[in-house]
């Protein structure tokens, strides 16, 4: 008789998956091949030039309708560095800044300071009745915006992944080991509840952890800007992210009791996966999404992790500021936590009733 | 095992009162047709399948109570059909499968490839699953329960889906490895339980309805012989013990009583298609005690 202990189902985890990407050409395709191809189209078909023609605005709200009635899409800031933080998303092509008599226009691409010029002038107009400009017009970071962009949708990327290997983690492969018999043999055995969490842990951690690797590598490779990037700062988008993963792969778990089917868990996650990637502000931006729409989705957990953990990488926000501000992840993940232990012990007690 | 019963919900009682005792080191049958219980007392055995009442003990610790974790720590089952990831090569799902069962990979993977090499599969470590015959795959499945050592191997089925050659070989393989150990093992084929098991307990309807060697319950249940006779029609003063698919079946008791019978029917003008002489094994215990034929 061996020595057991529920700790080896984390390595039995990490080399199930490993073997998998050498052996299951799905496996490949799933946690290598699909982010890459998401990174490929992001570089070479959603920023191929100027992002949408939005006009940021940080100044009296009067100015808005102006701007509208000039024909401009407008969006408002109350914080300048929001505002900076945009244009460098790509979200908003110019920014005006009106301060006390002063007006800055601040853009990204070359390409589009002709725009933030003719913005520049409305407001202009409308503040001194014409006349000559006085207006100052910056760019920032120009040559940098384009791969900061870039680097903003890797991380989106990232979390997409970490969706979908949570959604897969906590309801696919709970459906699969209880069809094939696994279920029971590990529910069954000393380490029990303990080996089985272990052993999704490892899976699920070893996927995200190659696939985050092969995006971020490949979107470098294609000219994502990911300078200036600090240890905490690297560390705390890592942590937003994983909690992501882990409050989604919880609220999967109670799922998983009603399915019986693999390919209906199959269906439902990869279902569910691409709503929460299109609605929740992962593959879309919050800002072109219907207005209803972003205003639930703000609050959807991996869409806090993901900008939580963008402003913390690339340093828009200091670490312990960026983990701050992703309060609702924290609140999502206590529901979550306590939704999925409760459907947890019910899974592996089914596992031996049945 | 005592008393041990397993009812499902919707009311199907899989097991009945089952009462059992495996000696140490014992190679135990458990013999019945499809939906005999046989599953499901190796489940609640192996700590699998939680009975509705009773209790199983393996070695003294309640595999259902408390010391549970002991027991199962003494244990290694292999199910009907068992999971093995079918893309993976076999040392890659035994070390797998070592993890998920509380292993560490490393030793997995040294005691699956000397487990293997036992069971004449070593060349097959780097195969992949989906690639091996049905032998080899069930080979596969006895290394599987052998893996964490186990005092007590519960294998259901280990021959499902094999010749009878193909289970002889299979035995024969795997007697060095079970050697010392206590095996129950479950099966529907009373050849496979006649040779590999020192005792059968034959299972019907949820219960276990006789027990012991095989060459006491046929001595006991089915004694001399039996000869078949296919034919159309039979006289009217031939009373067969019964009536089979297309034969009747006289009981005998030793050579001498069949060749009078044979004559008898010769000389009645009795039009025989074949005629067979059969020693009696557990099939015909099987329909001694229960009533009903045994598929096969």
């Amino acid at each position: 008789m061996r020595r057991r202990s529920p700790l080896y189902g984390l390595a039995s985890g990490i080399l199930l998956f490993t073997y998998q990407l050498r052996r299951s050409p799905e496996v490949l395709l799933w946690y290598l091949g699909f982010p890459l191809i998401l990174i490929a189209l992001v570089k070479y078909v959603f920023l191929t030039g100027p992002s949408a023609p939005t006009v940021g605005l940080v100044g009296p709200r009067s100015l808005e309708n102006v701007l509208v009635e000039a024909g401009f899409k407008v969006k408002i800031y109350d914080d300048v560095e929001e505002g900076i933080l945009d244009l460098a998303r790509g979200s908003i092509s110019a920014l005006v800044v009106v301060d006390g008599g002063e007006v800055k226009v601040l853009y990204s691409y070359p390409e589009l300071k002709g725009f933030a010029w003719a913005a520049g002038d409305v407001i202009e107009e409308s503040l001194r009745g014409g006349g000559k400009n006085v207006f100052t017009l910056e760019t920032i970071e120009v040559e940098e915006a384009p791969g900061r962009t870039l680097a903003l949708y890797t991380i989106n990327i990232v979390g997409i992944q970490a969706l979908y290997i949570a959604l897969y983690g906590g309801m696919v492969e709970i459906v699969t080991m209880r069809r094939d018999g696994s279920l029971k043999l590990v529910a069954s055995s000393p380490g029990g509840a303990l080996t089985l969490s272990l052993f999704l842990a490892g899976y699920s951690l070893t996927a995200s952890i190659t696939s985050a690797t092969a995006v971020i590598v490949f979107s470098i490779l294609l000219g994502a800007e990911f300078s200036g990037v600090s240890l905490p700062g690297a560390l705390t988008a890592a942590l937003l992210i994983l909690s992501g993963l882990l409050t989604i792969f919880m609220a999967a778990l109670p799922l998983s009791l009603s399915i019986k089917r693999h390919e209906t868990a199959s269906a439902i996650a990869g279902l569910t996966g691409f709503l929460a990637m299109m609605g929740g502000g992962l593959a879309i931006p919050l800002e072109e999404l219907p207005d209803t729409i972003a205003a639930i989705a703000q609050y959807f957990p991996m869409t806090v992790a993901v900008r939580a953990a963008g402003e913390a990488l690339l340093g828009f926000k200091p670490p312990l500021e960026a983990l701050a501000s992703a309060y609702p992840l924290y609140t999502a993940l206590l529901i979550a936590s306590a939704l999925g232990l409760a459907s947890y012990k019910r899974i592996i007690s089914m596992a031996i009733e049945e | 095992m005592e008393k041990l019963s397993k009812a499902y919900p919707g009311g199907v009682e899989a097991l009945r009162d089952v009462d059992l005792i495996v000696g140490d080191g014992e190679v135990f049958a458990l013999m019945g047709p499809n939906g005999s219980g046989k599953t499901t007392l190796l489940q609640a055995i192996a700590g699998v399948t939680r009975p509705s009442e009773g209790s199983v003990k393996v070695c003294g610790f309640n595999v259902w109570g408390e010391g549970w974790d002991r027991a199962r720590r003494l244990i290694g089952f292999s199910p009907q059909e068992p999971p093995l990831p079918r893309r993976l090569t076999v040392i890659e799902a035994l070390e797998v499968l070592g993890g998920l069962l509380g292993m560490p990979p490393w030793a997995a993977r040294s005691e699956g490839l000397r487990i293997l090499s036992e069971l004449g599969l070593k060349g097959k470590a780097s195969s992949r699953i989906g690639k091996l015959s049905g032998g080899e795959a069930r080979r596969v499945a006895i290394a599987l329960a052998l893996l964490p050592d186990p005092e007590v191997v519960v294998l259901d089925e280990p021959g499902s889906g094999l010749d009878p050659g193909a289970k002889r070989r299979l035995w024969e393989d795997a007697l060095g490895l079970l050697k010392g150990r206590t095996v129950i093992f479950s099966t529907h084929d009373p050849i496979e339980a006649e040779e590999a098991a020192e005792r059968v307990a034959i299972m019907h309807r949820g219960r276990v309805r006789v027990l012991g060697k095989p060459s006491e319950l046929i001595e006991r249940y089915a004694r001399g012989l039996r000869v078949r006779v296919w034919t159309s029609s039979l006289p009217g003063y031939l009373r067969p013990w019964r009536a089979g698919r297309g034969f009747y079946e006289f009981r005998v008791r030793d050579e001498g009583e069949a060749r009078e019978l044979m004559s008898i029917l010769f000389d009645a003008g009795v039009s025989i298609e074949r005629i067979e002489v059969v020693r009696p094994g557990l099939r015909e215990v099987f329909f001694e005690v229960t009533g009903e034929e045994l598929e096969a």
